[in-house]
């Protein structure tokens, strides 16, 4: 599988999406959407329901097809094909988690690291960063949910991914799990990894990223460091500050 | 007593048989979450490639190889020809392309080779051998036990410990999610279906020389326990299908023994009905979500 990962090219941003619409249908679910994530970076992308965010995830992960634009990962095109994104070291979490059920935690894990020769020490050690190795044999549908979305999330580092998108990794965690995962996800970045990941809770996206992208009806309507777009009344407008007084 | 120790030892030997052919059912159930009703008529179709050759060279075991090989492509080419177009949105269609398959494939041998039952030789000693006076299993009978048992542990350890074991069980959980770890969920479907018809094909060829001979039918008893037997263990559960071959085996054996034979079709139904009635999803259905 080894043999399919293509090097990523110099320079290039670890994704990069030019001018990408989806549609279902009539309905436009992302329209001319443009943005990119580098090495070591925390992008996240906000917006209301149904603004396109997972939409956006589900092209880059070739669950959808674009009906124009372009996606690359490290410089080249991404070809439209779920099965090839491990190998072109792209990992993703789900909203719905997404594991297997039946299986232990430890396999879940291993499940992530389907290509290397030993994935047993990569797992092991991965499942000790996360405080999950005195559960690594027990089914994972026996864990509570907090555990199971690290889990989730082991799945996907253990790749060591080169781009890592997150699908709202904070939701139905508790105050001390959502900073423990901000920390978690700054530590991924910094070990040069590129992160998306959208997320309804803003304290943690303001907190965690680099740059924010916000999305309304499938089009970008700001972007910028979280300070920038924390004060664009645009964003306020369509988002920050239904999100705000509802919460 | 000791027709009772014959009896459990001949027992073993048919369940582990039924045993086999259940975990084909369980094989497919799990990969694919379809019945294949069309097990036993693919078994049989193997039986009849290894009987050719055994009369041309008169080796068993070239036969034996032959049925194992007959068995993977036929597993492939129904599942490349013939299931994977089966709806996913209606369970029914698969299992109405398997009885499609099953009359086409049993009709084709009724054709090529006739209805008669032609007897199959047994390659080893068919009688039961005395430890300390008592008539224990026959050499055949041992040599069914320790196949059955070296497939499951290959099985259980493929499963288990192997790279390939892990997709095909992710792939079972979760197709979607498994193609993006990088599973080529396609491929473990079609490897599940190889692998399903192989160890199905093995357990008709063991079964065939114990029963009345080869014929285009000579396999629907033994889908029909099979069937039961992975019914009672639990579809989704190999383990399951150990444990109901050996019980129904037993079973069959004691009831043949003490009762007539007669009453063993009677005395499997009713075994299905209690434990439909009392534990639906099979006797290791729970265990089996849990540890699978």
């Amino acid at each position: 599988m080894s043999a399919l990962t293509a090097p990523p090219r110099e320079g290039a941003p670890r994704l990069a999406v030019r001018g990408l619409s989806v549609r279902f249908g009539g309905l436009a679910a992302l329209d001319d959407v443009s943005l990119h994530v580098d090495e070591g970076e925390v992008v996240g992308l906000i917006g209301p329901n149904g603004a396109g965010k997972t939409t956006l995830f589900n092209a880059v992960c070739g669950l959808v097809r674009p009906s124009a634009g372009s996606i690359a990962v490290g410089g080249l095109p991404l070809a439209p094909d779920p099965v090839r994104l491990a190998a072109r070291g792209v990992a993703r979490t789900l909203q719905g988690l997404g594991l297997f059920r039946g299986l232990t935690v430890r396999e879940n894990v291993l499940a992530g690291r389907l290509d290397a020769h030993d994935p047993g020490s990569d797992t092991q050690r991965q499942l000790a960063d996360l405080g999950l190795a005195e559960h690594a044999d027990r089914p994972v549908g026996d864990l509570p949910y907090p555990d199971q979305k690290k889990v989730a999330l082991a799945r996907a580092l253990v790749a060591e991914p080169r781009l890592l998108l997150l699908d709202e990794p904070a939701g139905g965690l508790g105050t001390d799990d959502i900073a423990a995962l901000g920390d978690l996800v700054r530590h991924t970045a910094a070990t040069g990894c590129a992160v998306l990941l959208v997320e309804h809770h803003v304290d943690f996206v303001m907190g965690v990223c680099d740059r924010v992208v916000v999305l309304d009806f499938g089009r970008v309507i700001a972007s910028g460091t979280p300070d920038e777009v924390a004060g664009d009344p645009a964003v306020d407008e369509a988002y920050l500050g239904i999100e705000v007084t509802a919460s | 007593m000791d027709r009772l120790v014959f009896l459990l030892g001949t027992g073993l030997a048919r369940g582990a048989v039924l045993a086999l052919f259940a975990l084909a059912l369980v094989l497919i159930w799990r990969g694919a979450r379809v019945i294949n009703f069309a097990q036993g008529a693919m078994a049989v179709v193997s039986t009849y490639v290894a009987f050719e050759v055994t009369s041309l060279t008169g080796s068993y075991w070239l036969g034996l190889l032959a049925a194992l090989v007959s068995g993977a492509l036929l597993g492939f080419a129904v599942e490349r020809g013939v299931m994977r177009f089966a709806s996913p949105r209606s369970p029914l269609s698969g299992v109405i392309l398997a009885i499609g398959l099953v009359m086409v494939l049993q009709s084709t041998l009724g054709i090529v080779f006739g209805p008669d039952y032609r007897p199959v030789r047994v390659p080893f000693d068919d009688s039961a051998v005395l430890v300390g006076g008592v008539p224990l299993l026959s050499p055949y009978d041992l040599f069914v036990l320790v196949t059955a048992v070296v497939v499951m542990v290959v099985l259980a350890v493929l499963f288990r410990w192997t790279s390939l074991g892990l997709q095909m069980r992710a792939a079972a959980f979760a197709p979607e999610v498994s193609r993006l770890l990088g599973v080529r969920v396609s491929r473990t479907v079609t490897i599940g279906w190889v692998l399903s018809s192989v160890v199905g094909s093995l357990a008709a060829l063991l079964l065939v020389p114990t029963s009345l001979g080869l014929n285009p039918h000579a396999t629907d008893s033994l889908f029909v326990l099979g069937f039961t037997v992975a019914v009672v263990g639990g579809l989704d559960s190999p383990v399951g299908a150990l444990v109901g071959g050996v019980v129904v085996g037993v079973a069959m054996s004691l009831v043949t023994g003490y009762l007539g034979a007669g009453l063993v079709p009677l005395a499997v139904l009713a075994l299905l009905v209690l434990v439909l009635l009392l534990r639906p999803a099979g006797l290791f259905a729970a265990a089996a979500a849990r540890h699978a």
